[in-house]
This record gives C-alpha cells, structure tokens and sequence, in this order.
C-alpha cells in the first residue's frame, strides 16, 4: 500500500514536472518532439494518435531520416521529448514468488518507464530517434531504441527514389512498418507478468545488446530494400549503457548480418506492404567459451501490413490497420548441445497477426492473435516438458483524447490502456495456461520541451 | 483603306477579343490542389509570367517551397488549411514544388 501511495505521488509529481517544463516552451502543434518539428499532431503520423504505430506519412517522414520541418524560422531548439509510462497489472493466479524485486507476487502498480529522446532533425539530410530511458521496474538507466540515419533522394530508372544509411542498436529498430519485432503490438506490455519462455532471436533477443550500420532504399515508391550489419557488444560497454545482467548473458560471437525486402505501396485509401526480413547471429550460451564453439540461429521471417483510411483528407479519420508476421527459426546448437546436453538442432516458429480500428484517432480497439511453436528440447529451454510451445490473444483498448490539430493540449499527450492477454497455451503446456492470464492497465504520457 | 464594321460584326470582334482576352488570363493562372498531402498533379507546363496557386484540401499545413534548376529556393512560408498561396514564374526554365512537411509531395513545373 506504502509503495502504491509512492507511485501514484511520483507519477502525479512527474506529469507535473513535465507540464511546468513544456508549459514554458513555447506553444506548438502536437508531441512530442517530432510534433514539434513539423508543426503536425500526433494523428498526422501515427494511427490512434500515439505512437509507434506509423501511418503512411509517419512511414515517409522516418524512411526520409526525420528531417521534415515547417519551416518555422524560430532559435533552433534541441528536439527533446519525454515520456512516462505508469501501470497496474493482475495476473489471473499469484505468481510462486515477487513478480519481480521490490514487487509483490500480484496486483502491483509500477512507473514502468521515463524515457528521455533527442528525436529530430540534426542536421541537413540527418536526424534521429535516440531513447534513453529509466525502467521503473529494473530500476536502472539504459540506452534504449536508437537510430540515427542519413536519407536522400536520388533518381534510378527515371524514378524518386530514397535512399539512406543507419546507425542503430537493434535488428528492426530502423523498419518502417509495425508488423517487424521492435515496433509491433503490443506497444507496450507488463514487465511483472510472466510471459513465455522461448522466443526467437530476431524477435527482441538482440536489442540494445548490438550496435549496427546499414544502408536502406525505397525504389520508386515500391521496393523497400534494406541491410545491416552488426556487432555484440562489449561487457564494458554493455556496463555503461545500462544493459544488465552482463554476467551470464549470452555473448554475440562475430558480425550478425540482416536483411530486409518488402515490395509496399500507398494508395488514395488503402496501403500495404508485402515483405520478408531475416538474421543470422552466432551466440555464446552464457558467454561460456569452453564449449569451443557458438549457437548458430537463422531466422527468416514474413510480414504484411495492410491500412484502410475512411477520410485520407483528414487526419482524425477513421483507419484499419492490421499487421501480420511468420518467423521461422533454425538453430544449431553446437555449443548448448556440450554445454547442456540440448537436441544439436531445433526449430521454432513464431506467428502473430493483429488488426485495430481507429475511431477518430481517439478510441482504438486492437485484437492479435499469438503464436510460437518448436522442437521439445528440455534442455535448452528448461521446461518441464521442454515444449517451447505457447499461444494466445490479445485484446486492448487505448484512449488518447489529445494529439489532434484542435486538441486543448498542444504539448503534450496522453494514452490510457486496458490490455487483456489470455494464453491457451504457455510453455508447452494448456492445463493451467491461463493462471497466467494479465489485465494490464496502462498510462504513458508524452510531452516535449 | 478604312475598316468598317457592321454592328454585327463590331459585336462579333468584341466578342472574339474578350473570349481571347479572357482565354489569355485564364490560361495565366493554373490551379494545383493539395488534396491527402499530394499535390493534383505531378507535373505541369507554363508560359513565361504565369501563376500558379496553390490550394491546401487538407486539414493539416503545408509549407511549400519553390526550387529551380540551380537548386535555389524559394520559401512560400506556412499554408494553414483552406489557404491558397501564388507563385509566379516569370522566367523559363524547371521549378520543382516541394512541402517541406511532406517530402513526398512532389510537382515539376516547366515554364516556357
């Protein structure tokens, strides 16, 4: 009840702080700071006027490097935003013990993250989406999504093309569709709620923990190309950034190519995109090196991305989105069979598709349904059965009263959340799958400065 | 040699001269729509001291910008919804429009 009482205090005190600070900025047309830059609100660029999901002219203005502005010939000011998410989550059974340090085994309310962002225009051709965030939960400060690109226009073929380079930190940081790992739904999800095991390496496993460069191109409008190349970090640098536990973590071993293809088009209404994206990565379980050998994970994955705007002429329009992807996952385990005794190869499988409809960019209800199969391998996965296999829906609400031109609050937004996840299956087993069942209430607030 | 007209055809040539006047003016100013943050038409052929307007159908600003063959431009400045903004080109030679808030929107101009 003590650390309830805390929370609430440092949330209402947060939000406080935030909306003193931009109070004195000077007014602007939405949030947060890429709002600011082009003078257009939250709705212009993403579907229920708050992020990550992107709608076409979100897609363009990251695909362009973030560099779009108004124009407006004010003192140049650093593109700084601020978010915070807060949140109460109830699993449907009591977890055995804390569902993490300094929380109780349920019903536990959490300031789950403050993230500071330089997200904007740097310089000519140049801008950027660098996260720094403090996670509530953890408890600790860590760089979180970053990318930073170099965008230009070019001509092929008597066509507009657009082509770029990026500096990032995650395998599909850099996409523009939210149908890849790093931006799909849910947007945001309990950190004290269990969730499954197994999961493949392009789905999140490597994010923060690698730093890349790449180069992208969009051919006349049709044909995304895109490849990067990247590398594990050091212990010491993982140390400084804030990624932890470094000890025990599994360790990258050599470069990690990935790629990108996906053939999309924007119509008057409608948009989609078609596509495939995929990794190789060699890893040391555990950082253990005694094995004389690494894992060896190639994942080639699927997606499509299909958006229906009723009223392309306004922002605020009603909009279907539905997004879908397949990941399939060979691993050869050279060193976890040494190591731990693990099947030498498996396969694991992964499907999520999930559909929204926007209300007025205001009330924006999403379903998805979840899925990841594979090979028994007890071993590997430590599991009673070793069956990495769970499944499930998601259901969500997300309310965002602001974020539109006419919105009482210029410089700031706010979303609220109710997330249900329901599992028919959760690590290789049905029976007892939905004592895990989480409700998930959500606040994030998101103001620039 | 003197020219004298008839009534009729006075009101004939009058006519005539005004339908070309009128052609002439109409012909000078050319409309673009800016309608889903896309320009009407991606390209479009001018006489020398034409005008362009442009009209925002949407309900978002644009901020459209002038640029010629030697890459200098011109800024029109910020273009709430509803506003139609002119831009004169009075030297041959192709323009391109740009948004600056939607770097998509593209328009070739050629003036002759």
């Amino acid at each position: 009840m003590e650390y309830r009482a805390r929370c609430t205090h440092f949330v209402a005190g947060l939000w406080i702080v935030l909306a003193l600070a931009a109070g004195q900025a000077a007014p602007a047309h939405a949030v947060p700071a890429f709002a600011e830059q082009t003078g257009q609100p939250c709705a212009a660029c993403h579907v229920g006027a708050f992020g990550p999901q992107l709608k076409p002219y979100g897609r363009d203005f990251k695909l362009r490097g973030y560099t779009a502005t108004d124009g407006s010939k004010g003192p140049w000011k650093p593109p700084i935003a601020a978010t915070v998410q807060a949140s109460f989550t109830h699993t449907k059974e009591d977890q055995s013990g804390p569902a993490s340090r300094w929380f109780a085994p349920n019903n536990n309310f959490a300031m789950d993250q403050v993230s500071i962002y330089y997200a904007g225009k740097i310089a000519p051709n140049v801008g950027g989406f660098i996260q720094v965030t403090y996670d509530g939960v953890g408890r600790l400060v860590s760089i979180d999504n970053t990318d930073i690109r170099f965008a230009h226009e070019f001509e092929l073929f008597n066509m507009d093309n657009v082509g770029g380079f990026t500096v990032n930190n995650s395998p599909s940081v850099s996409d523009l569709w939210n149908s890849t790992p790093v931006w799909g739904f849910p947007y945001n999800a309990s950190s004290l709620a269990p969730v499954p095991v197994a999961s493949t390496v392009i789905d999140g496993q490597l994010g923060q923990r690698v730093a890349g460069a790449g180069g992208y191109s969009l051919l006349g409008d049709w044909l995304y190309t895109e490849f990067d190349l990247y590398r594990g970090l050091g212990r010491d640098v993982l140390n400084a950034t804030g990624i932890v536990p470094v000890t025990g973590a599994p360790k990258i071993d050599g470069l990690v190519p990935y790629w990108r293809v996906a053939v999309q088009h924007d119509f008057d209404q409608h948009s989609f995109e078609l596509g495939g994206y995929g990794l190789h990565a060699n890893i040391i379980p555990g950082g253990d090196t005694s094995a004389g050998a690494s894992d060896s994970y190639d994942d080639m994955a699927f997606d499509a991305n299909y958006q229906f705007i009723l009223n392309p002429r306004t922002v605020v329009s009603d909009m279907l989105s539905a997004h879908a992807t397949l990941i399939h996952e060979n691993q050869n385990l050279h060193a976890s069979e040494i190591l731990t005794g693990s099947n030498g190869h498996d396969t694991l499988n992964t499907f999520r598709a999930d559909v929204s409809y926007s209300f007025g960019a205001t009330v924006t209800p999403t379903v998805q349904y979840f899925r990841t199969w594979g090979s028994p391998d007890a071993a590997f996965y430590s599991l009673p059965n070793g069956s990495p296999n769970s499944s499930g829906v998601v259901a969500e609400i997300a309310y965002v009263p602001f974020g539109k031109r006419d919105s009482p609050i210029q410089w700031g937004n706010i979303r609220f959340a109710l997330q249900y996840i329901a599992y028919t299956e959760f690590n290789g087993t049905s029976h007892g799958a939905s004592a895990n069942d989480t409700l998930f209430l959500s606040v994030w607030l998101a103001a620039h400065f | 040699m003197s020219c004298d007209l008839t009534p009729h055809r006075r009101t004939f040539a009058l006519a005539l001269g005004l339908a070309l006047a009128t052609g002439a003016a109409a012909a000078a100013v050319t409309e673009i729509d800016q309608v889903n943050q896309r320009f009407s038409r991606s390209n479009v052929t001018l006489a020398a001291g034409a005008t362009l307007t442009f009209v925002n159908h949407d309900d978002v600003r644009h901020n459209i910008r002038i640029i010629d063959a030697d890459g200098n431009e011109t800024d029109k400045g910020l273009q709430d919804p509803g506003q139609t903004i002119e831009a004169h080109f009075d030297k041959a030679g192709r323009y391109t429009a740009r948004c600056a808030i939607h770097q998509k929107m593209k328009l070739t101009i050629d003036v002759q």
